[in-house]
């Protein structure tokens, strides 16, 4: 019995601290307890300039593209996001070289239909250390 | 004094002998169902940017309720607000009883009669039948527990046991569906939790990219299906107890890295195990001075329940 009740003490903790209060203990949170569908998709907005040190040299002079997230395959379901979460994701793209000779300097984030920052770029707020987000690409 | 006082709560109130992890459970699944019914709130009244109707459609779209139910689904449409009312009192209510032990079984039925219209709504998807089946499980819990958690047929306890391992069956049989037995999913795996999946702690999964470089890593994670695999076989078992522990662990660090990912799906395979397992535990504990059966004893059984099922078809 003994080793059971600290099995179900430890398990007691882990989901108060993981799923029931997480943001209480500075544990990151998304609405998961009961919240499905509370927190958004996010996607991004993005501007890329060219590059002029790769060798093949863009034909125009900006590029204005749209990701959703997610970009990569499915493991489980498609992310959920906070806004919180979405302002991070919108930052992992910044000074990405996505494509020979582009580079993107401006990231605007879209999230429950709304452009939670206005017009401002997240890749001129301060960034987040560490990143919470790493895009495969090269910067 | 204050302390004095709390340590005399907790000791008049808490047995574990009596099953009072049962309870720890019960609340949570409760405050589990209540959380949902909050949120609903949110979503369809004060924001507003969501509609059942709209949720509905989208089941439809994607052809996934039973024609039949298709056409119940379509009736119900145009009363939106009105079904969304009585969905968010349908899961709010009984989930407070659930989380007070009051009434449990009313609680179970009225919350069994919401879960199994979502059931059906997103019946021919099996994702869906894993994550909102666990919640049609959590309540048939309910409905077969009486408010004396020591007077549980056992017979209704097998039953149970038997939805249980299904539902862990279509787990498995979904991972399957993501590779997550062959070596090549690693890869794609890894690339999604870098760039698109966060964790309990930015800490937590920048620490799990890492030991995910070693080169073992690969091997170490695709066998984790097969045990999966293996543990889901065992709660067939006398072993099940065991099998869940290890089980539940496996879902509980899954929520951990794969938060954002998993979401209710993942918190309801928390739920579900850790309700089954403080069950089976507590039953075993009355049960604690009967004989046990051997495995054989066990296959003969099972061999002579078919048999007989066999016969009478």
């Amino acid at each position: 019995m003994k080793k059971w009740n600290i099995f179900f003490g430890l398990i007691t903790v882990l989901i108060v601290t993981t799923e029931v209060l997480p943001g209480a203990i500075g544990l990151f949170s998304i609405t998961q307890w009961g919240g499905m569908y509370t927190d958004g998709w996010c996607s991004v907005f993005t501007r890329s300039n060219p590059v002029q040190d790769l060798g093949r040299p863009p034909t125009t002079e900006e590029v204005e593209e749209h990701f959703q997230a997610p970009t990569t395959r499915v493991v489980w379901s498609a992310p959920m996001h906070t806004l919180e979460s979405c302002f991070a994701w919108g930052q992992s793209w910044c000074d990405k070289s996505h494509r020979d000779g582009w580079r993107i300097y401006h990231v605007q984030p879209y999230y429950r239909q709304t452009y939670p920052f206005d017009e401002q770029n997240v890749c001129d707020l301060p960034r987040l250390d560490p990143p919470w987000f790493i895009q495969n690409f090269n910067s | 004094m204050v302390y004095s006082k709390l340590q005399q709560l907790i000791s008049d109130n808490w047995h574990p002998e009596k099953g009072s992890w049962v309870h720890v459970a019960a609340f949570f699944a409760g405050l589990f169902f209540m959380g949902a019914a909050t949120f609903k709130i949110y979503n369809y009244f004060i924001l507003g940017d969501q509609s059942l109707a709209g949720h509905f459609q989208y089941w439809l779209d994607s052809g996934w309720p039973p024609e039949w139910y298709a056409h119940v689904m379509r009736f119900f449409q145009p009363y939106e607000k009105p079904v969304a009312a009585m969905v968010i009192l349908m899961q709010i209510i009984p989930g407070f009883m659930i989380m007070t032990n009051t009434k449990t079984r009313i609680a179970g039925l009225i919350l069994f009669t919401v879960q199994i219209q979502v059931f059906l709504g997103v019946f021919k998807h099996t994702n869906f039948n894993e994550f909102v089946g666990c919640s049609v499980w959590i309540c048939l819990f309910y409905i077969f527990k009486p408010q004396n958690r020591a007077d549980m047929s056992r017979q209704a306890w097998k039953i149970l046991i038997f939805l249980f391992f299904l539902l862990n069956c279509i787990l498995v049989y979904n991972r399957h569906n993501y590779q997550d037995h062959l070596l090549l999913s690693y890869t794609y795996q890894r690339e999604q939790l870098a760039a698109d999946i966060m964790g309990s702690s930015v800490y937590w999964k920048h620490f799990v990219l890492w030991i995910t470089q070693w080169s073992w890593m690969p091997y170490f994670f695709v066998s984790l299906w097969y045990i999966r695999l293996t543990l889901t076989a065992l709660l067939l078992t006398r072993w099940r107890q065991y099998a869940a522990a290890a089980l539940l662990v496996t879902y509980v660090t899954n929520i951990t890295i794969w938060m954002n990912g998993t979401t209710s799906q993942g918190v309801l395979w928390v739920m579900i195990t850790f309700v089954f397992l403080t069950h089976e535990q507590h039953i075993r504990y009355l049960d604690r001075d009967k004989p046990r059966r051997t495995i054989t004893q066990q296959c003969k059984d099972f061999y002579r329940f078919v048999v007989t099922l066999g016969k009478e078809a």
